[in-house]
This record gives structure tokens, sequence and C-alpha cells, in this order.
């Protein structure tokens, strides 16, 4: 049996090894914020972390993912708190999410976990992005309610916040 | 606030009768539904508008909880209720939950569509919130021992103006009971309003409705414990998909079965061409419907290769004289001036990021589906009817899928579930896959609009022919989800709708005729109908008058409006733009570019509000790309009910309108949509929206309007307007592909 890391904790999986570990986090670990968009990496909305960096669990398959930390929209607070070496506070948000919330972002939102996913690539790799490169790293997701403009928006202010929080 | 765990969650309205409750119209039980779970004939009981206890419950802790049978498909309407709520009621937002499209627990509100929720469901919902106040008005007046009107309110507190002290809230005067009254109603489905005792709140005295309150979804969709209709997950639920044809119109031939067993697959379900296939687990549905061997029949007659030709040459469903005045071809007949044009407008596809998704639990005596549907009691009488069932055995229990733009008015997924979960007597949750989405949703309906317009000696307008090439935008509205065609039997629905049914200027002899096709492929409107498609072709026509007449292009629609607030909108935009008056519109741009502004508008409002737009648009002649750098919106909605939920309706439907307008196109090959996929199908990326987006308000003293559609029709107008200014070439078709472009620089 497969064992994978998500969000910090270990897990036994199931499905096999060739399953798309999009299926896996929905239906066996009843993580939901990686959603179904496409089943074939042009979208986004099933970004999650591997190791800091985002990829698309729908097309990745889960036995591939053994040893390494795997983490959703759901575990970001906690990425959040290890990485200031302090303990996650319950109901804590992610500077990223918190940026959504203040800059009222999303409209239907199905995009938006992956919207954040890449958010959170992007400024572990780069705390202080350009516009340009904001838009270039966000390009491969798609948002079909148009809230463009205030991603981009919500990607600075959080960048901004975290440069601050993160020396702190 | 949160919304309730999705379950099957009753009422004591609904299901009195099953002893669960005790008497209290608040009261709400969510149980668990085991899959074996024998209920005797289940009927679902009829919300009456006519009841109080329908719309609105209070309980006695204070909480309140709203019914609509409207829905939010993520516009934000749903905060903009509880605004309503909280605003006649005096209660905090975070005390209001609404429960929205509910069949058996909301009164039945018809359709939401057509950006009218604002419009058409504050009035009630604040007409229960208010009755409900002056109900529990008069109990704390006796309670008290003081006459009404020395009550004051605040926060659900009922207390004595001269003596604050006396006082007494809401659930201790509600008591865990129901009200218990009738109101009036007037209108049905989706107009249905309250007549009640109650006056409403002078909105003038507003302190809720008119503020950006924050939406009240988005903490939970963020934090991600937000449960869209995709994550819904039933005791002993299995998986299915659907298996869809490869041609519009291909017949099922024969299903061959699997070229290898495919572990965890339960069943294989046939009715007519309709094919779905049942699975333990989502992933083993995924490969059966990859593996599954069909033989589908070829389909005869012409392909849809040239699908606008094959618009114009279809048999006519009807040739619609949609407004007539004056005489139009004898006044083109002495004008001075006459100007032709035709204007290709592409099918489209809605595009949902999530694909179409449901969850359906048969029994024997009965059908509850989980639903992302725009019509809630449409999608119970379709699925009723497709499976043969009594209305009132059927509940649809609406939950939020992807932004859906018209396209879940009819749930498809919805009949698949139902006809799955009927066939395994389990269960069944289905979602489509992404090229079932692409492929077989149905489309919005492209059009080929030829309009003639004649200019008398002094350049004013004096004729306008218009005529619209197009198929009805509501064939798949009802009685045409898929499975039922593909089952057999469905009686399809004639309504049509999508032409330009009255002008937008002010012209003495005008025609508007629309020729409708019969269904190419099965269509449902995108947001604004054929608006989008109309306004493309108005607004390029009306540019290219100006230019004949010589006139800077605002001040000439200027000259053509007569309504004073589409004025105040134009000159509004006209000022954020800072527009230079003059016949070229010309702007500065980087080297090896051009760049140019354009404008457009719309203004035949009644119930959508009145918007213009401006573009400024870069173009490179030699590789034919376009960037549209600067956008500026003007909107009068009336009294804006959320200025910031306002903003972000026209910040969303301007880029899905440049998306539209630049990129989109569904194409054919033979009878078979071949864009099925993101990469055929692309849309407008972050590396091409707008550097600036601004967005000019006027908030006006009038009833409040639809705002979701009307911005979104603007930009491709606007954008080809800007192009002419900057090239003098005028591009008369969407979308705008740099390949295309090319081809149309390069040969003038």
């Amino acid at each position: 049996m497969t064992t994978i890391t998500v969000n910090g904790k270990p897990h036994d999986v199931k499905a096999s090894d060739d399953t798309p570990l999009l299926y896996v986090l929905r239906n066996e670990l009843g993580l939901h914020n990686p959603k179904f968009g496409c089943g074939l990496a042009q979208c986004g909305v099933c970004s999650v972390l591997v190791d800091r960096q985002e990829i698309r669990s729908c097309v990745m398959p889960v036995g591939s993912l053994v040893g390494m930390s795997i983490t959703t929209l759901e575990g970001l607070p906690l990425l959040w708190a290890q990485e200031r070496g302090k303990p996650a506070k319950p109901g804590e948000l992610h500077p990223i999410q918190k940026a959504w919330i203040d800059g009222q972002v999303p409209q239907c939102g199905y995009c938006q976990s992956g919207m954040m996913i890449q958010a959170a690539s992007l400024l572990h790799q780069n705390p202080a992005p350009t516009k340009q490169e904001i838009r270039a790293v966000m390009d491969g997701h798609i948002c079909r309610c148009g809230t463009h403009m205030r991603i981009l928006a919500a990607v600075e202010n959080a960048a901004a916040v975290m440069r601050e929080d993160g020396k702190a | 606030m949160t919304r309730e765990p999705v379950g099957e969650t009753t009422n004591a309205l609904a299901i009195s009768r099953r002893g669960l409750l005790k008497a209290g119209g608040a009261l709400v039980v969510s149980f668990a539904m085991p899959s074996s779970d024998a209920v005797p004939t289940r009927a679902f009981g009829e919300v009456s508008p006519r009841r109080l206890d329908s719309w609105i419950a209070i309980h006695e802790n204070g909480t309140v909880t709203a019914f609509t049978g409207r829905i939010d498909m993520g516009t934000g309407v749903e905060t903009v209720y509880a605004q309503a709520v909280a605003e006649e009621l005096e209660v905090p937002i975070g005390a209001i939950r609404i429960v929205m499209g509910d069949t058996a627990r909301t009164p039945e509100q018809g359709r939401s569509t057509a950006s009218h929720s604002v419009l058409f469901n504050l009035p009630p919902m604040r007409q229960a919130a208010a009755e409900a106040r002056l109900i529990l008005f008069e109990r704390a007046a006796a309670r008290l021992a003081v006459p009404v009107d020395q009550l004051t309110v605040t926060d659900g507190i009922v207390s004595v103006r001269a003596d604050p002290a006396r006082s007494i809230n809401y659930g201790a005067l509600i008591g865990g009971k129901r009200f218990d009254v009738t109101v009036d109603t007037t209108g049905s489905s989706v107009t249905t309003q309250l007549k009640g005792r109650a006056k409403l709140k002078d909105p003038t005295q507003f302190k809720v409705l008119g503020t950006s309150t924050p939406r009240v979804d988005i903490p939970a969709k963020v934090a991600g414990s937000f449960t869209y209709v995709h994550d819904v997950k039933l005791d002993g639920m299995l998986h299915g998909v659907v298996v869809l044809p490869l041609a519009i119109g291909a017949k099922l031939k024969s299903v061959d079965g699997f070229p290898r067993p495919i572990p965890g697959v339960v069943k294989v379900v046939v009715k007519g061409d309709f094919v779905g296939i049942v699975a333990r687990t989502e992933q083993a549905a995924v490969q059966a419907r990859k593996e599954l061997k069909l033989t589908w029949s070829t389909v005869e007659g012409p392909g849809f290769d040239d699908i606008l030709e094959v618009l114009r040459q279809a048999p006519r469903a009807s040739d619609k004289v949609e407004f007539e005045q004056g005489d139009a071809k004898s006044a083109l007949a002495t004008a001075a001036t006459v100007v032709e044009n035709t204007y290709h407008i592409p099918f489209n596809s809605h595009g949902m990021m999530g694909p179409s998704c449901a969850v359906a639990h048969w029994r024997p005596d009965s059908l509850t589906i989980w639903s992302g549907t725009q019509w809630p009691d449409g999608t119970r009488r379709d699925v009723a009817a497709m499976m043969g069932m009594a209305v009132e055995n059927v509940r649809v229990i609406w939950v939020e899928a992807a932004g859906s733009y018209g396209r879940l008015v009819a749930d498809d997924a919805a009949a698949d579930a139902a006809l799955l979960s009927k066939a395994v007597g389990r269960p069944v949750r289905v979602q489509w896959q992404r090229g079932d989405e692409h492929a077989w949703s149905p489309v919005s309906a492209g059009a080929v609009i030829s309009a003639r317009a004649g200019l008398d000696a002094h350049g004013k307008l004096i004729a306008w022919d218009y005529e619209d090439w197009t198929s009805s935008h509501a064939t798949a509205e009802q009685g045409n989800l898929l499975a039922w065609r593909l089952a057999g039997g469905h009686p399809g629905n004639l309504r049509l709708t999508g032409g330009a049914a009255k002008p937008s200027y002010a012209c003495p002899n005008v025609k508007l005729l629309t020729h409708y096709s019969q269904e190419i492929a099965r269509a449902v409107y995108m947001r604004s109908v054929g608006g989008l498609q109309n306004v493309f072709a108005i607004e390029s026509m009306m540019d290219e008058l100006a230019c004949k007449a010589g006139a800077d292009p605002i001040a000439w629609r200027m000259s053509h409006l007569a309504d004073e607030r589409m004025k105040a909108v134009l000159a509004a935009v006209a000022a954020k733009a800072h527009w230079q008056e003059g016949t070229s519109q010309k702007l500065d741009a980087p080297t090896g570019w051009v760049a140019g502004r354009g404008v457009a508008l719309m203004g035949t409002a009644d119930i959508w509000a009145y918007v213009a737009g401006i573009a400024d648009v870069e173009v490179n002649t030699s590789t034919g790309e376009i960037y549209v750098r600067r956008v500026y919106v003007g909107i009068d909605a009336g009294r804006v009910a959320n200025p910031d939920g306002l903003r972000n309706q026209v910040e969303g439907g301007t880029i899905m309108g440049i998306s539209r307008a630049l990129k989109e196109e569904v194409t054919f090959a033979g009878r078979s949509i071949t864009t099925t996929d993101w990469a055929s199908y692309p849309v407008l990326r972050f590396s091409e929206v707008p550097e600036v987006l601004e967005i000019v308000v006027l908030d006006t003293p009038n009833t409040p309007i639809g705002v979701g559609e009307p911005p979104h029709v603007l930009p491709p107008a606007a954008i080809v307007n800007a192009i002419f200014a900057a090239t003098g070439v005028r591009v008369r078709s969407l979308p705008l592909r740099p390949d295309k472009l090319k081809k149309i620089f390069g040969s003038t």
C-alpha cells in the first residue's frame, strides 16, 4: 500500500499507484479543494503543492509522490506557520487567503483554490515578483468569471504582507 | 455565516407529517440518509409563496433563515439577499442564513437568469423580512405594553425608545414557533412578489443595502470549507460517467464492451442513445469511459464546418419582425448616405470551470437530486417527466456549481444521475469530463447580422434595417436535457430568443427582423442571450455611420440618444477615459504597434443597466496581435445594492467579453464540435487581461436593474472600433484572432 504525506500527515492510499492524485485527495482523503476541471492539466483548478512547487493533481499518478510533501489549500495555514517556525493557530489563514478575502476576489470560486496554490508556489520562490512575473506565472490558470484583476492585486498584497510577516 | 451542511435537510413545513419535529416553524433538522432508508410513499410538500413561513424563519436564538427559490451562481446575490433581510429586519448579516433553490423548502421562483435577481427578488426578500419585523413589533408592543410606534430595534433586540432598558429580543418573541400568517402574492415564478401589511423602508434610510457588505460566501470559499455540488457525497454513493455520441444526431448502433475487464465497474447503462457507466470509484468510471467500445451511426447530411453559412441556409423556425416603425426600406431609398454591412459572430461555449455534475438518489417512490441548476423547479419538472414520475415525488436541492453564465438553466447531469441511480438502485454522482462539457453543453448560438442604415444630407440617422440570422438561444432551456434527448421522448422547447428586440437609438424608420433557424445544435443563452452578438453589430455600424457623418464617435451617438440616463452614462465614461473629441481616436503606441480607442454602449435597458465602455487597443499589423491595454466602463443600474459586488460583476463581465471578442469560437467538423478542451477553445489568460480596468458607477435613485450581463456585451464592439481608430480597417467578424487579423491587415 502506498503512503503519501498530505498537509503534514501520512495517509495510506487504497487506490492503485497509477490513479491521479486528485481522485485520492477528493474521494479518499476528503480534501475537496483541489477540483476536477479538465483532467488534462490545462486549467489549474486541481493544483496542489508538491514540495512547495505547484503541480496538476489531475494527471499526477499518486504512486509517484511517495516521500514528498503534498499541500492542498487546506494545508496552506500550516505551511505558513512552519515557514515562520511558529505553531499553527486554529482558524488562522495563510496571508494569501487573507488577501483573497480582503480583495473580495472569488465569484463562483471554483478556480480559486488552484489560484491560491499557484500564488503560494510563486511567492515561495520569488517573494517580490513584478507585475509581469505574476502574470506570467498565473498564466497557466483559467478563471471563467473574470476575477483576474483582483487575483493579480491580491497576489501583490499577499507578497507584501508575507515579506513583512516573514521578518517577524 | 456558512451554508448548512449538504444533506436532505428539511423543514417543518415540508415534512411535519413525518413526526420528526415539534411544532416550531423555524426548526430545521438535518439527517443522514442511509441508502436503504425505506420511507413510505414520499411526496415532497409544496412550499406555498402565500405563507410567510415559506420565506423567513426566526429561530429562538435570534438567528434568521430566509428562503428563496432563486440561486447564486457565483455573482454574489446571496449576500444581497442577506443585506435585504438585515436591512428590513434590523439583524446583523452574520445572524442570517439564506437557503436557496430547494424545491421542498423554498418557494418556487423559476429561473435565476437574465440578471434579474436583484430586480425581482430584492422586493419579496425585503417584504418578507418587513412582515416578520412588523409582527414581532406587534408582539413586543403587547409584551412591553407600549404602542408599536414607540419601539425601536437594534440587532434583533426590540426596545422602548424612551426607556431602552425595557427590551425583548426576536428569539423570545417568536418563541420557537412559526408565524403562521398568510401574505398576498402577485406574479408567479420569477416575478413573484409579496404584498403584505408592512411598509418597506425608504431607500434613503438604508444602512446595509447600498454598502459594500463583504460577500457571505467568500470566507468559506477561500478557507476551503465551502461545499460545491461536485463535493456532495452520500452514503453508498457510486460514481457515474456518460459516454456521449461522436456527432450531433449520431445513433447508437451497438455497445461492444470492454477490451479488458475494468475493476470497479458496476454497470453499463443503455437507454436509447444514452450510455452511462456506473463504477465504485471515480477513477474506475473515468477509465471505463475511455475503454468502452461503442459503434455510432454516421450522420447523413451536410457538415457544420462552415457553421455560420449553415445558420443562414438552415430551414427557418420563424422570420420574426421584432420591431418596426416607419418605413425603413423607403427611407433607405431616399437617404443621402447608405451604409450596409454584414457581421459574423461565432458560436461560443459557456465553458464552466467545473464540468456538469449532479448527485441523484433514486428510490422506488422518490428521487432526490443535488444539482447546480439555475432553475431548480424547471430541472425538477424536466427530470420528473423524463423519469415518468410525478413531480411531487422529485426533489431538487440546489448546491452551488462552478459559474454557469446561463448553461445550467438546464442541468444535464441531473438527468444523467437520475437515470443511473435508478439503474443501480444506489445514489450516483455524475460528473462530465472536459470533452463532454465542451462538446455537448448547449452552445451559445452564433449570428450573421446584416444591417443597412441611411443618413440624411445633414448626417442624421433616418433609416435602420436590421436582419439577424441566428438560432434560438433557448432550445435547451427546458424539455431538452441531453439524456432525455438521447433516451427519446423529450418535447423540446420552441421559445425563440436572441434577436434584437428594440432599437438603441432614435431613428424614425426602423425594422428589426430575426430569421430564427430550426435547431442546429442544442443551445442555451450565455451571459446576455444575444446581447453581445447584437451590440457587436449595432455599435460597429454606429461607428461606421459616425465616420461617414464626419463626427466624433461619442458626439454622434449622443446626438442619436433619447434616454437621459444613457447619455449620462456615456458622458461619465468619456470623462473617466479623458476622451478627446475628434474624428480620429488614434493613440500613441509602442514601437512597431499602432493604437486606437473605441466606444460601445447598450441602451435598450428596462431590466438591464445602462452601460457604455471605452477600450484602448494596441495593434501589431504585421503579426495580427492585439492587446486591450485599458478599458473604462460606465454603468447606471439604479440604486446599487452592493457597490463592490457590482464592480466585481462589471470586471468579470468585461474580461469575459474581451475573451469572447479575442479568442472564443466553437468549431465543427462534420456534425461534431472540435473545440473539446481549453487548448482548442482558448480563453483570455492573465498575460492578456488589461492593465487598467476602470469603472464609473452612477448610483441613481431608480429601481435597481441587472448588472451581471450588460457590461459583458461591450468589449467586442469597443475593440473593433478601436482597431479601426488605430488602423483604418474595419473588422466585422469575431473572434479577433491574430491569424485572421494578419490576413485582414495584409489585404488592405
